[in-house]
């Protein structure tokens, strides 16, 4: 099961992922500071909501002690758990419902389960609840399409999550936001949240990052750090005795040493992303002497494209990898690459895919490192995934029941609330196996799906412990890596774009795969962002200064 | 193979059985010309047009057409309204374009801005060099993707074996019910950099291929695609016709001694003439729809200089960046252009003497 609602693969819907990086980082809650607040809206038609005083109407962090990780996240990592409990914690004493009968509607990847009514999952999580929840499933894919639809139509279920890419791309949901949802602040903001234990457990960014037009209007779903990382082929770099690279030139010479294209090998896939950040370029924009300067103007990011071009060059990426064949995973699986940049969570669908047939498979994280002596610079995820809505005009008692659903559905990992709507209930549609992790029964695989799981969140935590050394090397990674996080000046405040500034992001984007695949010179590249500034990237550098200036923060 | 005025050889054989039956249908209408190919029977199947002198028929007043007419029109209601409720009124929202149209305010809220998204469509240079890319690919097709299905078409009709036909016919189609990502994914396993034939020569010391990725073949890799994917498909139409070729002609034409060539210079082109322009006009018609997914799935392999096509260049106009004015301008200008074009095709076809696929009464 995916550990953060899914988006499409950014190599096949390219614009999603451009979408995604658009928005900045909350980060360091301390750091936001206290000035004017209002929401704008600049030229172009982009927008951005106010980060100030946002702790008056974000719920104080209570976090839940319940359950203690085996070992600690630092730097705002995720914490990990080497195993599955023996006992589960009860989080709540009671059913929080008071009987009352909601729809919600969430995407669903894969097969639509059984409605409500033909459903023992349902209907046991439901009892457990004390609500009937009944759910309007959106094929994932194709949600964007829906959601739109749904906005325009305000057609909205009592509860509804949006994935946190879907806002970015409706146009004025800033607006839509106010009109169709409730505003939870009252319910929420402060200690009224001490009433949801479960919900006050969130990391105040992601709360933060559901503030619309100076209101909290969702529920977030809190995000791991990082997004994207290198994974490397562990068992064929240990077979080959060659230790991880420590810089990026270390990198192409193991990368020349693994290249062998006779025998269907290649060294790496495309890894762009990584490598910025490895080279110290900025997610967006680095605010500097009163200036911004726009990633595609630093230094860094050019020496990481020339970097990906040597890469090209010396014939180490692989040929369908240069073709944007979709088929990287299989490629790193099958090992015909040994280096691959993919989502942090392509790891354990590789071993959940490939340790059955090959017990030795073994992937890692390639450890993070900067050029020349410099460290590198970590781009942060947005610190919420997706955000679920209340429907507007309900009773406040309405309201409340939701939120207890919500409060339920946020219940951690190691908690039987959690084991409850992830799995069902135990003996019938899971059974623990030996070490303790539940097994999906042929009824459970029949009904159990991830609708609850996506009407609330829970704190990231890396729990899969049956894939070996998998929890250890990962929290070994994260907290190496978090501690070279990106200060972002924009963080914490959810911007949406003017349209000219994204729209002039394709061409560029364009360039930089026609440089790194050899179709185009390097010397292309001042061309290409001198056209970037006159068709939007100015236009979008004094909205994003008068964002800036309006927090307070030049 | 054999051509089929070949099987039927000299005069008294008869004609090739499984071509008996079509040749029954059609046979009245080429009949009284006889051999004097395609041209000539158009006088009896357009009685009262022209040429044959007899005085037109006066135009009858619309009542008296609407009572001689009125169970026609009434079966074509349902279609109309299909049309009206699925075409027609979505082809209303093509305002936006006139609009800065956001889903939010819908049609009616969104403020007016006149033509200034046709300007800053006209004024970008990444629209016109799509709309280079689409005219050259619509052009390579045209010349190197239309004439083939018609080949494909007559060499298949040529295959006297039903049987045989059936599975040829088979597999020429098959490949088009194969999604153009399957299509694109078996190019790139076979003659991609890391594909059968790259490998095959790397392992021999060659160096590999370099066409998947190399924007100079292109075109090369987009046609040799379409023609392996829908030829088959677009025989379809040209085997009905060829179907309708009276087989007299044939006998007739090698009782005169017309050898192969000739009996397919002068009767089967000419036979296929009124369908081979029919569907030129409509492809004409829809020259800048040169396709959208076998692009959108190609355009970072290739680099969006040569592979960007309108339809590409539209949805990163609209779904990028939420500019649907921009996409619904785009689209205007497409099928406005399209509308253009099929109306002189149409007036091309009347001057050659074709119907077109239409003409007024």
């Amino acid at each position: 099961m995916p550990p953060t609602p899914r988006r499409p693969a950014p190599t096949r819907r390219r614009f999603l992922g451009l979408m995604g990086a658009s928005t900045t980082a909350a980060f360091a809650a301390g750091a936001l500071g206290a000035c004017s607040s209002g929401s704008s809206a600049g030229g172009g038609g982009g927008s951005a909501s106010a980060a100030t005083s946002l702790d008056d109407l974000i719920p104080t962090y209570i976090p839940f002690d319940g359950v203690a990780p085996d070992i600690e996240g630092l730097h705002g990592a995720p914490s990990g758990f080497t195993s599955y409990p023996d006992t589960f914690v009860q989080a709540l004493p009671n059913p929080p419902g008071s009987g009352g009968h909601y729809t919600a509607m969430t995407p669903l990847w894969g097969p639509v389960p059984p409605g409500l009514g033909n459903n023992s999952f349902f209907d046991y999580v439901n009892e457990r609840i004390g609500t009937t929840v009944e759910f309007n499933f959106q094929d994932g894919d194709t949600v964007i399409d829906k959601m739109n639809a749904v906005i325009a139509g305000r057609d909205v279920a009592d509860i509804t999550m949006f994935p946190d890419w879907t806002i970015n791309l409706i146009p004025q949901f800033n607006r839509a936001v106010g009109e169709l949802f409730e505003d939870l602040t009252p319910h929420l903001a402060g200690d009224a949240a001490s009433a949801y234990p479960l919900l006050a457990n969130l990391e105040s960014d992601a709360w933060r990052w559901n503030v619309f037009n100076e209101k909290l209007m969702g529920v977030p779903w809190p995000a791991e750090p990082f997004g994207n990382w290198v994974l490397m082929r562990q068992d064929i770099l240990d077979e080959l005795g060659i230790d991880p690279p420590t810089s990026p030139d270390d990198l192409f010479a193991i990368g020349e040493e693994v290249n062998d294209p006779d025998n269907n090998r290649w060294a790496f896939g495309d890894f762009n992303l990584s490598m910025r950040q490895v080279f110290g370029a900025p997610r967006l924009w680095r605010y500097e002497n009163g200036e911004l300067i726009h990633m595609f103007e630093t230094e860094e990011w050019r020496a990481s494209i020339e970097f990906m071009r040597r890469i090209y060059d010396a014939g180490l990426m692989h040929p369908d990898v240069v073709a944007k064949a979709d088929n990287s995973k299989e490629l790193l699986n099958s090992g015909q690459i040994v280096f691959n940049q993919d989502g942090l969570g392509a790891w354990n669908e590789a071993y959940a895919q490939m340790l059955g047939e090959n017990a030795d498979f073994r992937l890692d994280l390639m450890p993070v490192f900067g050029q020349g002596g410099n460290d590198p610079v970590m781009h942060k995820s947005d610190p919420s995934g997706q955000s679920v809505f209340v429907r507007k005009g309900m009773d406040p008692a309405q309201v409340e029941e939701i939120l207890g659903v919500l409060n339920f559905c946020a219940a951690p990992f190691g908690t039987r609330e959690y084991m409850d709507y992830r799995y069902g209930e135990e003996g019938v549609h899971h059974e623990r196996n030996d070490d303790g992790a539940p097994e999906l029964t042929d009824l459970g695989n029949s009904e159990v799906n991830d609708g609850y799981y996506f009407i609330s969140g829970r704190p990231p935590a890396i729990t899969e412990s049956q894939y070996p050394d998998f929890v250890q090397w990962k929290t070994d990674w994260y907290n190496h890596a978090a501690q070279y996080a990106e200060e972002d000046p924009f963080a914490g405040i959810r911007i949406q774009r003017p349209e000219r500034f994204s729209a002039a992001e394709t061409p560029m984007t364009d360039k930089v795969e026609d440089i790194i695949r050899g179709r185009e010179d390097l010397s292309q590249l001042d061309q290409a962002i001198s056209d970037w500034r006159r068709d939007g990237g100015d236009e979008g550098r004094e909205f994003y200064m008068g964002v800036l200036q309006e927090h307070g923060r030049d | 193979m054999t051509d089929r005025a070949d099987s039927s050889g000299g005069t008294t054989a008869p004609p090739a059985p499984r071509s008996a039956a079509p040749a029954t249908g059609s046979g009245g209408r080429g009949g009284p010309d006889g051999g004097r190919g395609g041209r000539g029977d158009r006088t009896p199947r357009l009685p009262g047009r022209r040429g044959t002198g007899a005085p037109r028929p006066r135009r009858r007043s619309l009542r008296s057409r609407l009572r001689r007419d009125w169970q026609l029109l009434l079966m074509t209601l349902p279609a109309i309204a299909l049309l009206a409720v699925f075409h027609y009124t979505p082809t209303l929202g093509n305002i936006i374009a006139f609009q800065d149209y956001n889903p939010w305010d819908g049609v009616i809220g969104s403020p007016w801005v006149g033509f200034s998204q046709f300007e800053r469509l006209f004024t970008d240079a990444r629209f016109w060099s799509a709309a280079g890319n689409t005219l050259m690919i619509a052009a390579i097709q045209l010349v190197f993707f239309f004439p083939i299905p018609i080949g494909l078409a007559i060499l298949l009709d040529s295959v006297l074996s039903p049987r045989m036909r059936l599975l040829l016919q088979s597999i020429v189609y098959m490949p088009h019910f194969f999604s153009w990502v399957l299509v694109v994914t078996l190019f790139q396993q076979i003659l991609g950099g890391a594909g059968l034939f790259s490998q095959i020569l790397r392992q021999n010391g060659y160096a590999p291929l370099d066409v998947m990725t190399n924007p100079d073949a292109f075109l090369f890799v987009v046609t040799s695609q379409m023609i392996w994917k829908d030829a088959g498909w677009g025989t379809i139409i040209f085997l009905a016709a060829l179907a309708a070729i009276n087989q007299n002609l044939y006998e007739s034409a090698a009782v005169d001694g017309a050898g192969r060539w000739r009996r397919m210079w002068h009767i089967t082109l000419p036979g296929l003439r009124p369908v081979i322009i029919l569907l030129l006009i409509l492809k004409l018609g829809d020259i800048l729809n040169v396709g959208f997914e076998q692009f959108y799935l190609q355009r970072d392999a290739f680099g969006a200089n040569v592979s960007e096509v309108l339809d590409t260049f539209i949805y990163h106009q609209t779904l990028v960046t939420g500019n649907f004015s921009a996409g619904a301008v785009a689209g205007l200008v497409k099928g406005i252009v399209g509308l253009i074009l099929i109306v002189l095709a149409n007036k091309l076809a009347h001057r050659m003497g074709e119907n077109g696929i239409y003409r007024r009464s």
